[in-house]
């Protein structure tokens, strides 16, 4: 008969350095482990805790502009680089490691209302409302610390001259293009001093331009008609016109959706449409609580950020009606411009109170280099966060924001107004004759029309 | 053409330009052509619109005061002009042809151009006048005179004019009453012509003037002809079936044969060799046939535009739906990647690889390559090819060998095949029925064993037919077309093999539902004896015994049951009192004939009881039936004698038994008593594994037989040599008297069956000895019915009331021991084995022991050892129904399950201890109101109260609490339903656990709570699963930055965007450029 007994052999277990794991022989047998769900949501509840505990999401404001910030492009090939224009026509590149201004751009004479750095991060693009377009070469080699304290000066390598003050400016993603918005769209080369193509469709000024990063021709403007416009370089006319209730303030392409895209509008909404059916919104992301002025994508595709003139910062998902996270501090004004990090951990928004704010995508993330054994435990607390999100005391702890009062009012006003629209409509369609007042959903509500 | 229907005035869709109009009419006026009007020929006038012919007379007026003759037709010498009357003009036959003809024409025309058409209205008023048939080779617009053709227009120009400036109100009265009669007669047409001159307002008074007087001078003239002529106009106006309007200008009209449309061609066709103004007339014509028109006028900007931006449009969108199945990849995803350290990773390496990109460097591998190579072994796979080729050289023989065996294979393959297929071809179910029949005897010749697997199934195959026709009752004439059948009358179907088909409904009704009363019909026939068959087998099932044992036991049993009854059967019961047979030597062979058979009946018993034997003592084959122990001689081994003996005495002794204990069925083993040791040996003998034995056994019909062992004397006095007495005594001494106390203490009457045998020796002796002092009553009863323990377990849970104390030792204590003994002596005659132990307590232990020690007691080998099995039914006394059927007999005798169930539950009001927990719970969850309550002894002392009763506030408000209570007991989920408490506490614990309602991405709580049911922590997963669980949706490094999607072609071909396949390339070459 051979009887079993319990051995160990010395070696699987000495370790041979002191920061050596030992291997943890585990159980998995079912009955010996009762009460899982119970271990499991109490380690869930934990997590939301713990959330709420390190939820420290602002890293850091940049001071230095001396007027509210209008506008700010992010370095394509750079993380730690960032530039800001302000309405004082002062351009400065930030670099965001250290924390401090590295150059100043002088020149404009009027608000430099756009900025965007070349698809190469060589030079960048300026517009402002004093009629030009200037284009300056990116230093690429000062940043780090051992550049010094002094903030140096340069000048421009080109001055464009436009007959019209601008109104926004963005770079093509893959060639030496650009285009800059006001009362006309015009595309511009690098190389040339006239715009090498021009779009117009009605004579209203076109307040923000966006191009497709993955389908490199196509891009859309935002009009201060009200209306959303869509072109595309091979044909050389805008392709659609959308007109909504209210205008939009701005707009960004999905990154890894390349024909997907989210205006900001001023009726404090963000809209989510797809290029190909514009009939209807995707995702209508409500949230804020005055105008949304600007909005960036995550460059994974999952979230974006907006800034809104209620001096609220805001992350959405992508498919998200409601916002995951909201950012304010007190000194923090109108939020006139928010960009994503290249590397989707970073938050920037640039504000009326003359500074640039550094946030962390995900308030209460651990920065820094982590341990496998800490990111699978974290891994882990999010996951079963995630899993009992939806049980009430955890759901309780882990949506409850503390948002400023004048929001919290205005929040529950807008509600008031939602709730008394609502009951009105029921009542109305119930004293008519059923199907004569049809039931629109929030998606189409606020489209006017669709023009070809 | 284009003109409105009816007299009404209308304005033209499109006007007429005045200068169009001038022109036409300085063509009218002054030329003779009536086509050379029609301005660029698009369009010509029709010449075949009916109107009456003019009379000779007219014409020749006419003539007379116009004599121009432009005439360039000369009609034939023949030619008459036939009068037709205007009724008869038109045949409704021809209107039917041609109605439609042109009211085709008409919208044809009506989309070539207005203006044109306004042109030709004179005209064609004017042909008309003329042409009143169809037969358009002879009136020819051309027959006519121009000026006639002239006069005619001018007339309707001047009416429709006339008519106008009447309406306007001022004219002469001459003219107005000329233009009310041309209004009645052609009034049409007058409005028609108005229609365009409406527009032309501007038209110059002098050329009104112009036509005034015309027409004044036409009315000298012609005087009251004209009066004539508009009569008859008026006539043939209204006789017109087709309403005349833009649609069906002519409704008569129509080239010869009427099929064809009249073609530019047909109408120019004449033309030829004409002016030089028609010749280009011509070639605008052929201009415009051939369909080369002018260019088209460029569209508007802002037209342009939209067109333009709706095909971008359409382009683009088509363009970008390349992304879609990357995005919806993406989206679907469970986990993106965006880390850097994607290449960074190091390929594993593997022997294999390594020896791939092994290259010889030193002189030595070089060699030893060069070898290799040349022996064609450089690869391991030829190696390995090489030697499998050696390896699968056959010779000759074998490969004969081989094909042969192959071809005997495949031919008897085949003729199974065919063989089966013909049999499955015959449609004779008695063929089948024997079949099968003989098909289950092969099987149980060749070994149970082996199919018992088979047999299992067959027998749950069995159960199941049987439980569903139980429940849908399907063959007990229940179908439409039974009651169908019935209903006419069985009497009816005598030929048509009706009644067969019921008949046979009914028959396998009654044996798919047999077994619910099977108890009752058990020892009636076959169907009864397949059924133990099928009890058998699961009896088998349940103990582990092999099918072989039961098999052979339930045959023996049967066997011997019957020899019983036979013995059984009263000699004096059935002896007829008179007749033939009752006489005295008629009686006496009967008494000969059946106690030969009785005789005959024992002998085949003793065989019987030997058959086992054999078996039993596997191992020691020669004297295997007697020795239990060496000790033991062959020939002493009682229980044949027993078998013999007892068999007879038992039964009466038993009857007289009434202790209840098992004392008293001491007495069973009948004279043979001795002071303080009893053996008793009841050897009921049934059919069907029924046992009647003692004296509350009524009937002995029991198959068991039971020996009881006591003492040594008892021994002694069977001739047992005395070392098996001690042998037994070993057993005895530890099996204690429990059974003796447990048996009082029921005080019911016991009755145990073991179906423990001895092992090898399977004597099956009861050593029932347990010490003279102790074993005061200890009761080995081994029933040898395998089918009476299988019944046991049945019943178990259906016994309520009956305590089971059952010993199984046999069975129980060593398996294989049982297994053997059942195969030893399935029926035969109580083989009871070893000490039988009966306990109340421990009974299966101490069983077992018991065996055990039993067994060595007898020097049996271990594993031979016979098995105690002993199960005793304790009953309550009660319920015995007074003839005191014991626990074994209640088993066995025939009882309906029903009957059983209801004795089971006797004592048992689940009902009503539903119905109180239920109010308990209710009053716990829906608690009465406290309503108010007089204070004792509050206005006690006046008596007021008592008199009076509760105030009534009071009163009013414990009725509302109430009322209160009573509704919130309704509102209850389980208020209506009688046998279901549902409770509706608020579970606070539990509480936080449940979310409200269904979360949004779930589509019901089913889906919600799976995704809430396995754990993910690695507690409860291995190490793998649990990093697969719990790995975050995006996957991306601080400080790494992550670039727009970028196009790749999706794997799956066949897709939508395939055509544009050239942009993508480029689309694609420029994403990638990117970076």
């Amino acid at each position: 008969m051979k009887v079993k007994v319990i051995s160990r052999s010395e070696q699987d277990f000495t370790k041979e350095r002191t920061e050596d794991v030992q291997k943890v022989y585990r159980n998995l047998d079912p009955a010996l482990h009762p009460f899982e769900k119970a271990h499991e949501y109490t380690r869930a509840l934990n997590a939301a805790k713990l959330d709420k505990v390190f939820a420290k999401p602002l890293i850091g404001a940049l001071d230095g502009h001396a007027d509210s910030v209008s506008c700010m492009a992010k370095n394509p090939r750079r993380l730690n680089c960032l530039l800001s224009g302000s309405m004082d026509g002062d351009i400065r590149l930030w670099d965001l490691a250290y924390r401090r201004t590295i150059r100043q751009f002088p020149g404009h004479r009027g608000a430099v209302t756009g900025l965007a750095v070349s698809h190469d991060g060589e030079h960048f693009v300026s517009c402002s409302s004093d009629c030009t377009v200037r284009l300056w070469s990116l230093p690429q080699t000062e940043m780090g610390e051992a550049s010094g304290t002094d903030i140096e000066t340069q000048e421009p390598v080109v001055t464009l001259q436009g007959k019209n003050g601008f109104r926004a400016l963005d770079h093509h993603w893959k060639g030496p293009l650009f285009a800059t918005t006001g009362a006309q769209v015009d595309i511009w080369d690098h190389n040339r001093s006239d715009p090498i193509n021009s779009f117009s469709w009605g004579s209203e000024s076109v307040i923000s331009v966006r191009w497709n990063p993955a389908e490199p021709d196509v891009f859309a403007t935002t009009g201060s008609d009200r209306s959303i416009v869509l072109y595309d370089m091979r044909v050389s006319t805008p392709l659609r016109k959308l007109i909504m209730q209210t205008r939009c303030n701005a707009l960004a392409w999905n990154p890894r959706e390349a024909f997907n895209f989210t205006v900001a509008n001023e009726d404090c909404n963000c809209y989510t449409y797809d290029m190909r059916k514009m009939k209807s919104a995707l995702c209508v992301h409500k949230d804020h609580v005055s105008a949304v002025m600007d909005i960036d994508y995550s460059p994974t595709g999952r979230e974006f950020v907006t800034g809104s003139y209620d001096r609220s910062v805001r992350i959405f998902e992508y498919n998200a009606g409601h916002s995951r996270e909201v950012y304010h501090t007190k000194r923090m004004q109108r939020v006139f411009c928010a960009k994503f990090s290249g590397d989707a951990t970073y938050v920037l928004t640039g504000s009326d109170d003359t500074n640039i704010r550094i946030w962390k995508a995900k308030a209460s993330e651990q920065l820094g280099v982590k341990l496998p054994r800490e990111k699978g435990k974290q891994a882990y607390m999010e996951k079963v966060k995630q899993r009992y999100k939806f049980l009430p005391e955890i759901k309780r702890i882990d949506r409850h924001r503390h948002v400023p009062k004048a929001i919290y009012k205005a929040e529950k006003l807008r509600q008031t107004v939602a709730n008394s629209d609502r009951r009105k409509d029921d009542r109305r369609k119930r004293h008519s004759a059923p199907g004569s007042i049809p039931n629109i959903p929030a998606r189409k509500k606020k489209i006017v029309q669709e023009l070809e | 053409m284009g003109r409105k229907s009816g007299g009404k005035r209308q304005a033209r869709p499109q006007g007429l330009p005045p200068k169009a109009k001038k022109q036409k009419r300085d063509a009218g006026g002054a030329v003779c052509e009536p086509i050379s009007d029609s301005e660029d020929g698009a369009v010509l006038p029709t010449p075949y619109e009916y109107e009456e012919p003019m009379a000779d007379e007219e014409l020749k007026k006419n003539r007379r005061y116009d004599d121009v003759d432009v005439y360039e037709y000369e009609l034939p010498d023949d030619f008459e002009d036939e009068e037709i009357d205007e009724d008869a003009a038109f045949t409704e036959e021809d209107k039917v042809k041609f109605g439609n003809l042109f009211e085709k024409d008409g919208e044809e025309g009506a989309s070539e151009g207005d203006s044109d058409r306004d042109d030709d209205d004179g005209d064609i008023d004017l042909n008309s006048e003329d042409e009143g048939s169809d037969e358009s080779e002879e009136l020819d617009p051309d027959d006519f005179s121009d000026e006639e053709l002239a006069g005619g227009r001018d007339e309707t120009e001047a009416l429709g004019e006339e008519d106008e400036s009447e309406d306007v109100g001022g004219q002469d009265e001459e003219g107005a009453d000329e233009g009310e009669e041309y209004e009645e007669a052609g009034g049409r047409r007058a409005g028609q012509n108005e229609g365009g001159e409406e527009e032309s307002d501007e038209e110059s008074d002098e050329e009104e003037l112009d036509e005034e007087r015309h027409r004044k001078m036409l009315e000298e003239v012609m005087g009251g002809a004209r009066g004539r002529e508009s009569k008859r106009r008026g006539q043939v106006v209204l006789s017109e079936a087709v309403p005349e309007s833009e649609f069906s200008l002519n409704p008569g009209g129509g080239t010869a044969g009427g099929g064809g449309r009249i073609s530019v061609a047909d109408l120019v066709g004449s033309l030829d060799g004409s002016a030089g103004n028609l010749a280009s007339l011509r070639k605008r014509l052929e201009k415009v046939e051939s369909g080369a028109g002018p260019v088209s006028a460029p569209l508007a900007r802002a037209l342009k535009e939209r067109v333009e931006r709706q095909a971008g449009y359409e382009h683009t969108k088509s363009d970008v739906a390349k992304w879609q199945p990357l995005v919806k990849a993406n989206r679907e995803a469970p986990t993106i990647v965006f880390s850097a350290d994607k290449k960074g990773t190091v390929a594993q390496l593997s022997t294999a690889g390594m020896a791939a990109k092994f290259v010889p460097t030193t002189d030595l591998e070089k060699e030893i390559s060069e070898l290799l190579k040349e022996s064609g072994a450089e690869d391991g796979r030829t190696v390995e090819a090489g030697e499998a080729l050696e390896l699968n050289k056959l010779t000759v023989e074998e490969v004969l060998e081989r094909k042969e065996r192959l071809a005997k294979m495949r031919s008897l393959l085949f003729q199974h095949e065919s063989k089966a297929k013909r049999v499955k071809k015959i449609k004779s179910k008695a063929f089948h029925r024997a079949q099968a029949k003989s098909r289950a005897k092969e099987r149980a010749k060749n070994g149970g064993e082996v199919d018992r697997e088979a047999a299992r199934e067959e027998a749950l195959k069995e159960e199941f037919k049987r439980a569903q026709e139980r429940m849908t009752l399907e063959h007990k004439n229940t179908s439409k077309w039974a009651k169908r059948a019935l209903k006419r009358g069985l009497e009816a179907h005598v030929e048509d093999g009706t009644r067969e088909a019921i008949a046979e409904q009914l028959r396998m009704h009654a044996a798919l539902t047999r077994k619910v009363d099977r108890m009752d019909d058990k020892n009636s026939s076959d169907e009864s004896s397949s059924e133990d068959e099928y009890d058998d087998v699961t009896a088998d099932v349940a103990d582990g015994e092999t099918a072989e044992g039961l098999r052979l036991a339930r045959e023996t049993a049967r066997d011997k049951a019957a020899v019983l009854r036979v013995l059984d059967e009263d000699p004096e019961g059935d002896k007829p009192r008179k007749g033939l047979f009752a006489l005295p030597f008629m009686a006496r062979a009967l008494d000969r004939k059946s106690q030969e058979a009785r005789d005959e009946a024992m002998a085949l018993l003793d065989e019987l009881e030997h058959r086992q034997d054999p078996e039993a003592t596997a191992g020691n084959p020669e004297d295997a039936p007697r020795g239990t122990t060496e000790a033991l001689p062959p020939g002493t081994s009682g229980r044949m004698s027993f078998g013999a003996a007892a068999a007879g005495v038992s039964r009466p002794h038993a009857s007289d038994d009434e202790g209840g204990d098992f004392e008293g069925d001491s007495d069973l083993e009948g004279g043979s008593q001795s002071e303080g040791e009893a053996k008793g040996e009841a050897k009921g003998e049934g059919e069907g594994g029924r046992r009647r034995g003692g004296a509350k056994r009524g009937p002995a019909e029991g198959r068991g037989k039971v020996e009881i062992l006591e003492g040594e004397g008892e021994l002694a006095q069977l001739g047992l040599p005395g070392g098996f007495r001690t042998a037994t005594e070993g057993p005895v001494s530890v099996g204690g008297g429990g059974v003796a106390e447990s048996i009082e203490n029921g005080g019911g009457d016991v009755s145990m069956e073991g179906g423990g045998e001895g092992g090898e020796r399977a004597h099956s002796w009861l050593f029932r000895s347990g010490g003279a002092e102790k074993s005061r009553a200890e009761g080995g009863v081994a029933d040898e019915t395998i089918s009476a323990g299988a019944t046991v377990k049945k019943h178990k849970r259906g016994l309520n009331g009956v305590e089971i104390a059952g010993v199984k030792g046999g069975m129980n204590g060593t398996q294989k021991a049982g297994s053997e003994s059942l195969h030893v002596d399935g029926e035969n005659s109580a083989q009871i084995a070893g000490s039988s132990e009966v306990r109340i307590g421990p009974a299966e232990e101490s069983g077992a022991k018991n065996a055990n020690e039993g067994s060595d007691g007898l020097n049996a080998r271990p594993e031979q050892n016979g098995g105690v099995d002993a199960v005793t039914f304790l009953e309550g006394g009660s319920e015995d129904e007074g003839e005191g059927v014991p626990g074994a007999d209640l088993l066995q005798t025939d009882l309906s399950q029903a009957e059983l169930v209801r004795r089971a539950f006797a004592g048992d009001d689940v009902e009503a201890d539903f119905e109180a927990r239920k109010a308990e719970m209710l009053d716990e969850e829906v608690p009465a109101i406290e309503g108010p309550v007089t204070l004792p002894g509050w206005g006690q002392w006046t008596g007021v109260q008592k008199k009076k009763g509760l105030p009534g506030w009071i009163v009013k408000e414990q009725k509302d609490n109430e009322k209160k209570r009573n509704q919130a007991m309704a509102k209850r989920q389980d208020a209506g339903r009688k046998h279901v408490i549902i409770s509706e506490k608020w579970d606070k614990k539990a509480a936080k656990y449940a979310a409200e309602g269904v979360p949004f991405p779930f589509k019901d709580r089913e889906a919600f709570e799976r995704s809430l049911r396995n754990p993910l922590g690695r507690e409860y997963n291995t190490d793998s699963a649990h990093r697969n669980l719990i790995r975050p949706p995006v996957i991306k490094s601080t400080g790494v930055i992550i670039d727009p999607i970028k196009y790749v072609k999706p794997e799956q071909k066949g897709r939508a965007e395939k055509p544009s396949a050239g942009k993508k390339g480029k689309g694609n070459g420029k994403d990638t450029s990117r970076n």
